[in-house]
């Protein structure tokens, strides 16, 4: 249950919404259309019923016929048979073309998200995106399978009933319909209420649901500061508030379910009576009105107001359905940042890396990096050390362009990575960020997931390089399973895994976040010549954390406050005794 | 950590016997859940009762109209002429009181059903907030709140829905079939053959739409979980430019929610159209026979328009039949799944022998402590074995040690937060399994714990601050303030003590919500304090402060100075500490001062020099001292 707080006002008005809620369905318009145009024998299949039971009582009944009544028997059982076929035919379609509209929908989310910005996710909590994409086109897809959408049909088939009541009879007609702008003041008033209502709930369940979720998970500092009662208390008054708000639903629900009940009765009373009217005057007799018309009104004005009964719950779903899909326009309307150029330089490796003053801060956040200078030269190792906080990691993200630099420029052999296809500068550049993320599948899914198209055969000697064949071996080889986040791998496995996964890409530049998380010395030990195996032989930039790894870099740069403080060797770095030194010794002392 | 071991069980009579469970807690049956709300039922079926009366007579009344108007003799009523004029007036007259009478029927039953939720949930709630943490580290929370939310929507189903349309498909059953029958049984009994088969078929096509809105429910979930991976790992699907790969993934499940979508809309779908049919056919039944039955003479055109709508109102009864069955069977479940819960049995329960409510002097004995933890379904394992310790009231004592020694296992254990046997801890020299947790857990005078990692609620910070004591005064708030070093923070911050912290705290560095945290423990006053490595993310300088001022009584309020329990990582802080224990394995492995202990050249000391070294050169990479040299 998600317990992200829904913005109620909407941006865009309800004509706008619609409009591009239709737009939805253009790729399968001759379909739509179809299913529009059945309305008009759905219609026909509905107003004729009584029609033709008026026919078999006057025809029949009246000239006691029982070859009539038994023909319009016939002919009103093909009615109901063909309304019911058109009926679900008709309500398949729909469903068919909504399902697939919030379908496509959903997958035009997920890309438009995945062309985002980083930043936008480190602004937005996954969990108000995850509602976008799950429950906002739920809502979405609701308008179709709830049956809203046959507003339409229902309008229809109030107008033909209408038209076929003055068909039948325009004084009864007049008279029966005495009652419509009763009935519509009446409905309108429901409307107005539920609308009010019905955001009340959902707002008091969202915030019942939070309060649930807060304190089923701090529940250990409810019962230490022996706050049960209070916080049972409060939850009660928000379960209360939202039983409340339920309630007055119902009274809605019920009233106007009863209200409508009411005047279709009242509706045929007032059509006895006319009739009766009419009757006294002798038209019966003269064949103006016949009783099988009398008959035939009365069951049309039974039938006539059933759809309204169901209005204002349509009118709920209607409105929900439209603030999801504002929110989803919302996000469809997300500047994307980072793309390609439309005409990308090629992409190329060959001479250096540089970093040009560099300056980055995330989001409206304190700077991280405040003008950041080195090179890299093809073929070399750098290390870049730095206590926490220094902005060593979000270096690892810069040059990949997972987020772009807001002042300086990256150049990849004298061409600033923003004019590349940020494709073809990741094929070149693998980063490891210290958090290791596998995905649910398979090992083998997960090893050739910067590579789809490695054969085995490659899969399994990266993982002998990396150390990590029997981690996959102890998995059920390529084929065993990993779980979410690869929960049901030790953290060592997940790291050797990691590791493998960058060397099947075979980059030439790589980008290593070292990571600190404790393991035992076996696996430190096979880490660490993993980690050696995947950067041999290429440029590699290492957050580096083990003194090992960083003894064995070419050049080694300090990062202090955003700036390099410090650079040179190892060797040169100690002897100067600045910081260099004293991090090293902090090193040695956590062992 | 998971804390668990068998219920605290006391080899003695009566005055240790499981008194904690509130009266709300145990299983319920559904005779339980209904009977606090019987007078309503029994209200909410009278009324029914008059609904029903109403709208059952309009068809009988319109028969006699159309008779009427025809021109047909009337028979009279209780020996009033019957007149068109009085059928109309009396059609009206049903009509707004049935329409009364029905809105406050439904107004009577379905809240009957939202308020047995409420309650259910309400004790539910109550019966969690026994439960001690080791419950709750086994099991999930998004599965807690599915049992609180769904399957108590389930049970009001059940309570509101089920109950209502059960009655009123009873009451239509019994009235409308025998004045069907009356009217011309052949006729009628033609007329009637489809009903049976409209049950049957809304019992199957209702379970066949609870199975498949399951399975709807499975792939929207595969749906957001996929969603969930793909947008958490987006760090490294675009590192390695496999957006594409995530779309395809996505786009498998995605058509798999369609499809499961149609499914369901499918037997949806179907479902109208097929009981419509079916009451469509028992009218063209009534027809073909009624129509024949009029020729003959046996039945007026009125009773035959009276048939069409008895009919009409016989539908929705019978389709509702079948679905109550399927409601029913989803609400019996979700109550049997409440139940699992309600059934979970206390670890840590209250003592029998209650305490007289007074501050608590802080004197804590430990004999022989032994504390289990871990899941007693899979593995458990002895984090504490076998602590001695004698702690006056007003004592300042540390725990040292490597990580997994059993020191957070040991302050939860004092907290009563872990199960404990008997014997073997003891508060103001009272058996701690005797204690009421209410007299442990009062404010002031009570234990008060701050955890490593400091849970905030999404309130004020000054809520937050003040959520275990609600009566301190703006000063006390004020000095606490100060004393855990939160005034600059508060000051930058818009809404200063007002301002919302989120989630969790989000909004707050961890240091920030370590103090806050920190603070809440001390405006409830304790007479003892577990520090858990609180203050991890705070600097020395300020940690050394808090400390000092703790030990001199909070800082001048009112209480004594509290008996102190501090876990710590940072041993400088424990160098006033009257006594330190050093923890290895769940035994206290060395005891004495700092002076003693850093002498005798053991786990201590090694831990200081260790320490000391580390401080020494983060105070030097954090100074400037060095400079820096500009690339």
């Amino acid at each position: 249950m998600t317990t992200t707080s829904s913005t109620t006002t909407r941006q865009r008005s309800d004509g706008e919404l619609l409009a591009s809620l239709a737009r939805e369905l253009s790729p399968a318009r001759a379909l739509f259309v179809i299913a529009v145009l059945l309305y008009a024998p759905l219609t026909f299949f509905s107003v004729v019923q009584p029609v033709v039971i008026g026919r078999a009582i006057d025809e029949g009944f009246r000239a006691a016929n029982i070859g009539a009544v038994m023909h319009w028997a016939g002919i009103f059982v093909g009615v109901v048979v063909g309304r019911a076929l058109v009926e679900a035919g008709q309500g398949l379609l729909m469903q068919h073309l909504g399902q697939g509209a919030v379908t496509r929908m959903r997958a035009r989310l997920l890309a438009k998200l995945q062309r985002l910005p980083l930043s936008y996710f480190d602004r937005q909590p996954l969990g108000r995106i995850m509602t976008r994409v799950t429950n906002d086109t739920e809502s979405v897809a609701e308008l179709f399978s709830s049956g809203a959408v046959s507003l339409v049909g229902d309008a229809l088939f109030l107008i033909g009933t209408i038209l076929m009541l003055f068909v039948v009879d325009v004084k009864l007609s007049f008279a029966a319909l005495v009652t419509i702008p009763p009935l519509v003041v009446g409905v309108q008033w429901f409307r107005r209420r539920a609308r009010t209502v019905f955001g009340k709930v959902r707002t008091a369940q969202s915030a019942l649901n939070a309060t649930l979720q807060e304190l089923i998970s701090g529940m250990s500092i409810v019962q230490l500061f022996a706050r049960v009662e209070v916080v049972g208390e409060r939850l009660d008054k928000e379960s209360i508030s939202y039983t409340d708000a339920n309630k007055e639903a119902i009274f809605l629900d019920a009233g106007v379910y009863s209200f409508v009940d009411a005047v279709s009765v009242i509706a045929i009373a007032i059509t006895l009576a006319a009739a009766g009217q009419l009757g006294v005057t002798g038209v019966v007799v003269d064949g103006t009105l016949s009783i099988g018309v009398l008959v035939a009104f009365i069951d049309a004005l039974g039938r006539f107001f059933l759809p309204v009964r169901e209005l204002s719950n349509k009118t709920t779903i209607i409105q929900s359905a439209l603030v999801a899909a504002d929110r989803i326009a919302e996000l469809e309307a997300e500047p994307e940042t980072i793309t390609a150029p439309s005409s990308p330089k090629p992409a190329r490796f060959e001479r250096a890396l540089q970093l040009v003053d560099v300056r980055f801060a995330y989001g409206a956040g304190p700077p991280v990096l405040k003008g950041l200078t080195f090179t890299a030269k093809k073929g070399e190792r750098i290390g870049i050390v730095g206590h926490t906080g220094a902005g060593k990691s979000t270096l690892v993200k810069l040059v990949p362009r997972l987020y772009d630099v807001t002042g300086g420029a990256i150049l990849l052999d004298d061409v600033d990575v923003r004019e590349l296809d940020p494709r073809a500068l990741r094929r070149l550049t693998t980063a490891v960020p210290q958090e290791t993320f596998l995905f649910k599948g398979t090992i083998r899914e997960n090893l050739c997931f910067g590579a789809p198209d490695a054969d085995d055969g490659r899969l399994l000697d990266a993982a002998r390089a990396c150390c990590a064949d029997d981690v996959i071996e102890r998995h059920g080889g390529l084929n065993g399973a990993v779980g979410e986040r690869g929960q049901n791998l030790s953290l060592g496995e997940r790291q050797l895994l990691a590791l493998t996964r960058a060397l099947v890409c075979d980059p030439p530049l790589v980008i290593l976040d070292e990571a600190t998380a404790s393991v035992d010395r076996e696996t430190e030990r096979r880490l660490q010549q993993a980690q050696e195996r995947l950067i041999a032989g290429r440029t590699a930039l290492i957050v580096a954390h083990r003194l090992t790894t960083i003894e064995k870099c070419d050049r080694i740069l300090v990062v202090h406050d955003g700036v390099v403080a410090e650079e040179g060797t190892h060797a040169e770095l100690l002897a100067r005794g600045g910081r260099y030194a004293a991090l090293v010794e902090l090193q040695q002392a956590q062992g | 950590m998971s804390t668990s071991s068998p219920p605290e069980r006391s080899p003695k009579g009566p005055t240790t016997t499981v008194l904690g469970a509130p009266p709300s807690s145990g299983t319920r049956t559904l005779g339980g859940l209904f009977s606090p709300h019987a007078a309503a039922m029994m209200r909410g079926f009278a009324l029914l009762v008059v609904t029903n009366f109403c709208s059952l007579a309009v068809p009988r009344l319109v028969n006699i109209g159309v008779d009427l108007v025809e021109g047909r003799a009337v028979a009279p009523f209780f020996g009033v002429r019957v007149t068109l004029a009085g059928v109309v007036a009396a059609i009206v007259v049903l009509a707004v009181v049935g329409a009364v009478v029905r809105t406050l029927s439904r107004i009577v039953l379905f809240n009957a059903g939202r308020d047995v939720e409420r309650l259910l949930r309400r004790d539910t709630f109550a019966h969690l907030a026994t439960l001690s943490p080791g419950y709750f580290a086994s099991s999930s929370v998004g599965d807690l709140m599915s049992r609180v939310t769904n399957d108590l929507t389930n049970i009001r189903l059940l309570a509101g829905f089920a109950l209502l349309n059960a009655l009123n498909a009873a009451i239509v059953l019994v009235v409308t079939v025998p004045l069907v029958l009356l009217l011309d049984w052949r006729v009628a009994l033609w007329a009637l053959l489809p009903f049976p088969l409209v049950i049957v078929s809304a019992q199957v096509v209702s379970r066949t739409m609870f199975k498949r809105t399951k399975e709807m429910q499975e792939a929207t979930g595969a749906l957001s979980s996929i969603v969930q991976e793909s947008l958490a790992g987006q760090m490294v699907v675009r590192a390695f430019s496999q957006e594409g790969a995530v779309e395809a993934r996505f786009g498998v499940v995605n058509e798999r929610v369609y499809e499961a979508a149609m499914r369901l809309a499918r037997v949806r779908l179907l479902m109208g159209p097929l009981m419509g049919l079916m009451g469509s056919l028992a009218i063209a039944a009534a027809l073909a026979k009624g129509g024949a039955a009029v020729v003959e003479g046996r039945m007026s055109v009125g009773d035959v328009v009276e048939l069409n709508t008895r009919l009409l109102q016989l539908t929705w009864p019978m389709i509702a039949l079948g679905f109550i069955v399927s409601v029913w069977q989803r609400g019996k479940a979700s109550l049997a799944r409440v139940n699992e819960v309600l059934a979970v049995q206390p670890d840590v329960v209250d003592g029998g022998t209650r305490r007289e409510v007074g501050p608590l002097r802080g004197a804590i004995a430990l004999r022989g402590l032994c504390v289990d933890v871990g899941s007693p379904k899979t593995s458990t394992r002895r984090a504490v074995d076998g602590v001695d310790a004698s702690i006056a009231a007003g004592a300042f004592i540390g725990i040292v040690g490597r990580n997994g020694a059993g020191k957070s296992v040991l302050l939860k254990a004092i907290a009563r937060q872990a199960s404990v046997a008997r014997n073997q801890l003891f508060i103001d020299d009272v058996d701690a399994v005797d204690w009421h947790l209410a007299a442990l857990r009062q404010a002031p005078g009570g234990i008060a714990v701050v955890p490593e990692d400091g849970f905030l609620f999404s309130a004020t910070i000054r809520d937050n601050l003040t959520f275990g004591a609600a009566d301190v005064s703006a000063a006390d708030v004020d000095r606490v303030v100060d004393l855990v070093d939160l005034r600059r923070d508060i000051d930058r911050f818009p809404g200063g003590l007002e301002t919302l912290v989120g989630e969790r705290g989000v909004t707050l560095s961890g240091g920030q919500r370590q103090r806050v945290a920190l603070g809440r423990a001390l405006l409830a006053r304790p007479a003892i304090l577990l520090l858990d490595d609180c203050l991890s993310a705070v600097d020395v300088e300020t940690e050394r402060n808090i400390l000092a001022s703790l030990q001199s009584g909070f800082g001048g309020a009112a209480s004594a100075r509290p008996t102190i329990v501090m876990v710590s990582h940072r041993l400088s802080a424990l160098k006033t500490a009257d006594e330190i224990l050093g923890m290895k394995d769940g035994r206290v492995i060395e005891r004495g001062s700092h002076d003693d202990l850093l002498g005798g050249g053991g786990l201590y000391a090694t831990l200081w020099g260790e320490v000391r070294k580390l401080e020494e050169l983060k105070k030097r990479l954090e100074s400037d001292a060095t400079g820096g040299v500009r690339a």
